[in-house]
């Protein structure tokens, strides 16, 4: 049925309100949500229903020794961790969708007009507790299953939580940017800093008791935090006790160069063979799941999702997906920066949409764009609008963890958790972070982009990181 | 088991109908997707297919993304605030047990398309399901068939008109229901009368009854419903959205 269906659509969200969501491999991938990190949105949260056929064990083969299993980092991060390795936590944690009031002041395009209010998740112990603001990765809203794993590890070890939107989300471009055309690591840690102090503002006005902050976040977001927390080294605001990075970009530049080539490298024919890649997998995926009928498997994205593990896709596929995934989550960004500034680049000057319009034609604009192009034709011409104010030279130094590192060697209140074969990282990348974090520095061997997360493993590591 | 017998009884009914339905499709209907097979992307062009999210066949698209905004508020006025209350009063065990009821009638309605389907094995894991369900699961409340093995079946009558060919027609938003196309609506339509055509609850005869079925049925299929709108934070979820629905309807339909 019709309902039936929404069901299925409506499974790549997750509603923080009820706290409970679902495995969306098919919608996911169909979407290829946001970041890389979309396939862990299924893995964000062990389903309490019991055990099912061809579960996780016969999924993975090695659910019985415990250990990490996808070797590959590819599909490590697109499979996620299988279900049976994810870890435990509270299902009864209570989370609440807040907004703010506008902190620029801006006019919203209509077709824009969709991502407001700005939000941000909280979750809230009922005695006095420290906070733990949590940044989003690429793209990614303060609603994002990373974001509900990650408050509820910390909710069961004391912290209360705040998620915030990615800098690099329409939502912050619109309510939160001052410079609405995000990958300029100063103007965005500017952006931020201001949203988590107009939060605490709030809190302090419910009369929230708060005894110390912590900070964390992911990917893009686990950059952020670093320089969040370098910032607030000199002013004082939050004084954050502990600050955990997770798989974060070391150079920003380095990293989208990876993620283009993720793509070019690896989907035939380029970004305009989307659609006869996408049909491909479908029928890969039809084809995975014709094997298992023998099983008596019913239809949903669960069974499905099993049957495509199994099937052990393609790395190659798997590397094109998470390319193809990062493209998607920069073509709303760029979509947006484009609207928000009249950059003509996308949506010519003189063409006004309305919130009705078609947005086909400036859909396929915005997914041939790469992350490159981005930077050539958006990001720098923004900010020499009016001049010559910055060069590319300039913008990699900022937006490099290098350019922080003896503030990150020195801090103890600051740690990493990443793996080595992490596909944003390159070898000098992993170097650098043992090197600079030293004993605060956990590596893993396996993992790829996020994709052992909510592996128990890691989120036990990341909750005695917490601990006091 | 008493339900079972007049669905036999308007099979031909439906049958008839399906050929009428069949016969309207052809005239409004785009070619069924044929994205669902690994050999698809070497004999069909792509543009043509359910794969390319821009190529889709959406003549209304101004219709249907007025509506798509419409349903947006209407859920985050309406529905959501009404669904947080019985959440609120009712506890979890009871929401469960009330799903499990809307989901033994709904086995009715797919034990219909798994006979027009032929599709024996479901028909015999849906007819005992119902079977099981109905007594030892007290009326449906509990649901001792998927711990008996039995895994619920999901075929409705707009997966049979696509069994039989019929192709998805102009992608179309429904007030509230949200996502469909025009062979979709059609097989909603058709699961919905033959529920109150049988009418195995006796609501005909009751006002208090059908209202106070009704309600429930849209709280408990909305709290089923892990959806937020605009909750991908992407300008394009109106594409992106018609993009999955319908590959994942062809998905559901080749199976």
């Amino acid at each position: 049925m019709c309902m039936m269906s929404v069901l299925v659509v409506s499974k790549i969200f997750n509603s923080p309100v009820r706290a409970h969501y679902y495995q969306n491999f098919l919608a996911c991938l169909l979407l290829l949500l946001l970041l890389t990190g979309c396939a862990s949105q299924k893995a964000a949260v062990p389903d309490q229903s019991g055990p099912r056929f061809g579960q996780s064990g016969a999924a993975t083969g090695q659910a019985d020794s415990g250990a990490y299993p996808y070797k590959n980092p590819m599909l490590a991060t697109v499979l996620g961790t299988p279900k049976a390795l994810q870890a435990k936590l509270p299902e009864d944690v209570d989370f609440s969708v807040h907004t703010l009031k506008p902190l620029v002041k801006r006019d919203t395009p209509p077709t824009l007009r969709y991502a407001r209010p700005l939000q941000y998740v909280q979750t809230t112990q009922d005695k006095p507790a420290p906070l733990a603001f949590i940044i989003a990765g690429t793209g990614d809203t303060a609603l994002s299953a990373h974001c509900i794993l990650l408050s509820r590890a910390l909710y069961a070890v004391g912290y209360s939580t705040v998620c915030l939107p990615s800098p690099t989300s329409v939502t912050f471009m619109l309510g939160a940017a001052e410079h609405p055309v995000p990958g300029r690591m100063p103007a965005d840690v500017d952006g931020l800093y201001r949203m988590m102090k107009a939060i605490r503002g709030q809190l302090a006005g419910d009369g929230l008791d708060i005894t110390g902050y912590a900070l964390t976040g992911w990917s893009l977001g686990a950059s952020e935090a670093a320089f969040v927390a370098h910032r607030d080294w000199q002013d004082h605001a939050f004084d954050f006790q502990r600050v955990l990075l997770l798989n974060p970009a070391v150079s920003l530049e380095a990293s989208v160069v990876r993620m283009d080539k993720l793509l070019d490298d690896n989907l035939p024919g380029g970004i305009n063979n989307l659609p006869m890649f996408l049909a491909r997998i479908l029928g890969d995926i039809k084809q995975a799941y014709d094997e298992d009928r023998s099983q008596g498997l019913s239809f949903n994205e669960e069974t499905l999702f099993e049957a495509y593990a199994r099937h052990k896709p393609d790395p190659k596929q798997a590397a094109a997906l998470i390319g193809v995934a990062f493209r998607l989550a920069l073509a709303d960004m760029a979509f947006a920066a484009d609207e928000l500034t009249h950059s003509d680049v996308i949506v010519p000057r003189d063409v006004t949409l309305g919130p009705y319009d078609s947005l086909s034609l400036y859909f396929e604009r915005s997914i041939r764009m790469s992350f490159g192009r981005y930077i050539h034709e958006l990001l720098l011409p923004y900010w020499n609008r009016d001049g010559h104010h910055l060069d590319m030279a300039e913008l990699v130094a900022e937006d490099s963890l290098h350019s922080i590192a003896s503030f990150l060697a020195k801090d103890d209140r600051i740690g990493v958790f990443t793996n080595a074969d992490d596909p944003i990282l390159g070898q000098g990348d992993v170097e650098f972070l043992r090197e600079t974090f030293g004993q605060r520095a956990r590596i893993q061997p396996y993992g790829g982009h996020l994709g052992n997360l909510s592996y128990r493993k890691t989120v036990r590591a990341i909750q005695d990181y917490f601990s006091p | 088991m008493s339900a079972n017998q007049p669905i036999m009884n308007r099979y031909s009914h439906l049958a008839g109908l399906l050929l009428v339905l069949g016969l309207l499709a052809g005239c409004a209907g785009t070619p069924p997707p044929r994205t669902i097979d690994s050999n698809t992307p070497a004999d069909v062009p792509v543009e043509q297919t359910t794969a390319n999210p821009v190529a889709i066949y959406d003549p209304l698209e101004g219709f249907n993304r007025r509506m798509y905004r419409f349903n947006a508020l209407a859920d985050r006025y309406v529905l959501l605030p009404a669904v947080h209350v019985y959440d609120t009063v009712t506890p979890s065990p009871v929401r469960t047990g009330i799903h499990n009821f809307f989901n033994n009638l709904g086995e009715i309605s797919t034990f219909a398309n798994t006979v027009l389907q032929l599709k024996p094995e479901a028909s015999g894991i849906t007819l005992s399901r119902f079977l099981i369900n109905s007594t030892l699961g007290i009326a449906g409340f509990f649901d001792p068939a998927t711990h008996f093995g039995l895994a619920r079946q999901q075929e409705d009558f707009g997966q049979t008109l696509g069994y039989y060919g019929m192709g998805a027609g102009p992608y179309l938003v429904l007030p509230i229901l949200g996502p469909s196309d025009l062979r979709d609506s059609i097989g909603l339509a058709a699961d919905h009368g033959l529920f109150y055509v049988l009418d195995p609850l006796q609501l005909d005869d009751s006002l208090a009854g059908r209202i106070a079925y009704d309600t429930f049925y849209v709280l408990d299929t909305r709290d089923n419903i892990n959806l937020r709108y605009y909750q991908t934070g992407s300008p394009f979820e109106y594409i992106l959205v018609r993009a999955v629905y319908l590959n994942y309807r062809a998905l559901q339909i080749a199976d």
